[in-house]
This record gives structure tokens, sequence and C-alpha cells, in this order.
């Protein structure tokens, strides 16, 4: 089932790499169609601690967790900000999953409960164990292949009526990854401002 | 009869995108978020998402009074520039914001703005006083 699903993934998935299609909606103001936000590009990891986003449409925005500190560097505002890796993870589901040893590790903050599987996926449905978190639920996805368990979908509710839904494709399980990809390097002309 | 729409008076305004700030002061801050801003200085709503879209928080403000929501919580505030210093560290000059974003120029004491990339959905303000110097630059979606 579904929690199976996770377990297997946490124990297997040393590091992995997909594409990603992220659709964030936000919630319907009263007489408005809700707003609907599409970005993509792709998405590394490599357990315990590391991830990195490159999102490439429709803005040019990278986000490198090396495993202390979690930078941004947003093409357009020629930016790069740093922020410790622990004040922000609480609030990225796919660097819970991914920076997170196993799911042990997990269930200390969050319940799980496994959902009916659907699309040819098995689902799990993790609840932050503190409520006051950004995040209300997350739904986690997962497809059970011959090479193993991949990561295909994080659905998360957050607690202002936020939804963000991560489709992952091209999944590809430990693949080996070059030290360099979760080592941040600032852009030339970007002043770099240290957490 | 033909029943008259009502039009609020400033038909509410809506802009989204994403926003960086720098201030020089010692240590430097920076803070870079998207944001869906709606309405105008006396009445609207402004919510602040990270970086992978999550929601950090939620701005309401009506003549009466103001809240934030952030991590579960709610709290009130004075004012929408009163809850803009306590969330950015420094004043940002609201009503003229709001002109900014609609292409129109208007004085704000201190800051000087930038508005010859409006039409591409760029604009930069910076103030040089009071100090520390502060930059704004914010980019509208398209």
């Amino acid at each position: 089932d579904g929690l199976e699903a996770l377990s297997q993934f946490m124990k297997q998935a040393r590091s992995g790499q997909a594409q990603f299609t992220q659709v964030v909606t936000s919630p319907a103001k009263t007489g408005q169609p809700p707003r609907v936000k599409t970005s993509s590009g792709n998405f590394e990891f490599q357990r315990p601690g590391k991830f990195r986003f490159d999102y490439r449409k429709p803005f040019v925005q990278t986000l490198v967790a090396d495993g202390q500190t979690l930078w941004l560097h947003d093409l357009d505002l020629n930016q790069v900000t740093a922020r410790p890796q622990a004040q922000v993870l609480g609030a990225t589901p796919a660097a819970l999953l991914t920076a997170a040893s196993d799911l042990d590790a997990l269930k200390a903050d969050f319940q799980f409960k496994s959902e009916p599987d659907k699309d040819g996926l098995q689902w799990v449905r993790a609840t932050p164990k503190k409520p006051e978190g950004q995040i209300q639920s997350v739904l986690v996805g997962l497809r059970s292949t011959e090479k193993g368990v991949a990561l295909s979908v994080l659905d998360v509710q957050d607690s202002l009526g936020q939804r963000s839904v991560l489709t992952f494709s091209a999944f590809e399980l430990n693949p080996t990854l070059a030290a360099q990809t979760f080592v941040f390097r600032a852009p030339a002309g970007v002043d770099v401002i240290r957490p | 009869c033909a029943t008259r729409i009502m039009v609020p008076a400033s038909a509410s305004a809506y802009w989204s995108g994403r926003l960086a700030l720098q201030i020089n002061s010692e240590p430097i801050q920076q803070m870079s978020v998207s944001f869906e801003l709606q309405g105008s200085p006396e009445q609207g709503e402004l919510i602040l998402f990270s970086p992978i879209g999550t929601t950090m928080a939620k701005l309401n403000w009506t003549p009466q009074m103001a809240w934030i929501e952030q991590n579960g919580h709610r709290n009130h505030g004075a004012n929408l520039q009163a809850m803009t210093e306590q969330l950015t560290g420094t004043s940002l000059p609201i009503s003229a914001l709001f002109e900014w974003l609609a292409g129109r120029e208007q004085a704000a004491p201190g800051w000087q703005v930038d508005l010859s990339t409006h039409p591409e959905g760029r604009l930069t303000a910076q103030r040089k006083k009071p100090q520390p110097e502060t930059v704004l630059r914010i980019i509208l979606d398209r």
C-alpha cells in the first residue's frame, strides 16, 4: 500500500533526478476564478540533506540545498539569498522527503495514512503533528516500477488555502550525481549574503 | 429599471510578481519573495509565497483594521504600513508603491523610483535617506 511504497522509496532512493511540473492554485476569491501558476524545470536530490530545483519556466530560478544552507538565485532579480537549511526545511515537502534519512525520521513530525491506489500510483497522506506549520497536508503519489519505487506526485495543501501539485516525470532512481551538483556557485556580479 | 452595478470606488487593482528587497544595514539584509497584491492602500490583500510556492504570509487590511496570517497564527497590526515594516525590517512607501505598480510617478520622501522599464513589468526604487540605504526591485508576472 502507499505507506509500504513510501517506506521502500525512503530506503532505496539514495539519490534521484527528474523533470517536474508545478501547478500552484490560490484559493478562489468571491466572484473570481482561482489563480493558477504553472512552472517547470529539473529536480535532483542526494540523501541526506541535499536537493536542487532548477526552475526554467516561466522564469529562471535556482534553489540549491547543500546540506547546511538553502541558496536561492533569481536570475531576473539578479539576487542570491541564503538561509540556514533547517530554518526553511519545514515548508518544503520535497525537501523533507529527500532530506530525511528514513521514514522514521519523518514520523517524528508527520502522521502517515495510506490512501487507495489511483491513476496507477500508490498514495499516502502525511499530516504534520504540529498543526501551526505552513503545511496542512501532503499527499504523496508513488509509482512502483521494476527498478524500484519512484516519486511521482507531491500534492501539498497549505494552511492558507494554497495548493501546490508537483508532478515528476522521467524519474531516475539512484543516478550518480556529481558532487558539484549540490555546490552553489554564485554567478559573476551578484553579491551573495550569507545568513 | 436597469440595475446599477456598483463599481467599488477604486476598482481593485491586482498585481502578481516577484520582489527583492536589500537593506544595506550591518549586516546586510535581503528578502526575495513572490507575491500577489490586490486592492488599494486603504483596503486589500497581499500574499507572499516562498520560492517553491508555499504561502509564507497573508496580509489583509481595511480602513478599520489590519491583520497578518502566518504559520497558523493571526496577528493584528495597526495598518499595512506597520505590518510591512515588521515583516521586512524597513518602512516601505505603501501608497507610493501602489502608484509605481500602476506605472505612475509618485514622490516618496527619501525614495527615488525608476519606472523606465515599467512597460516590461519591472521597477526599481532606492531609498538613500534615511539610512540604511534600501533597494527594492519588482518584476511583474506577464
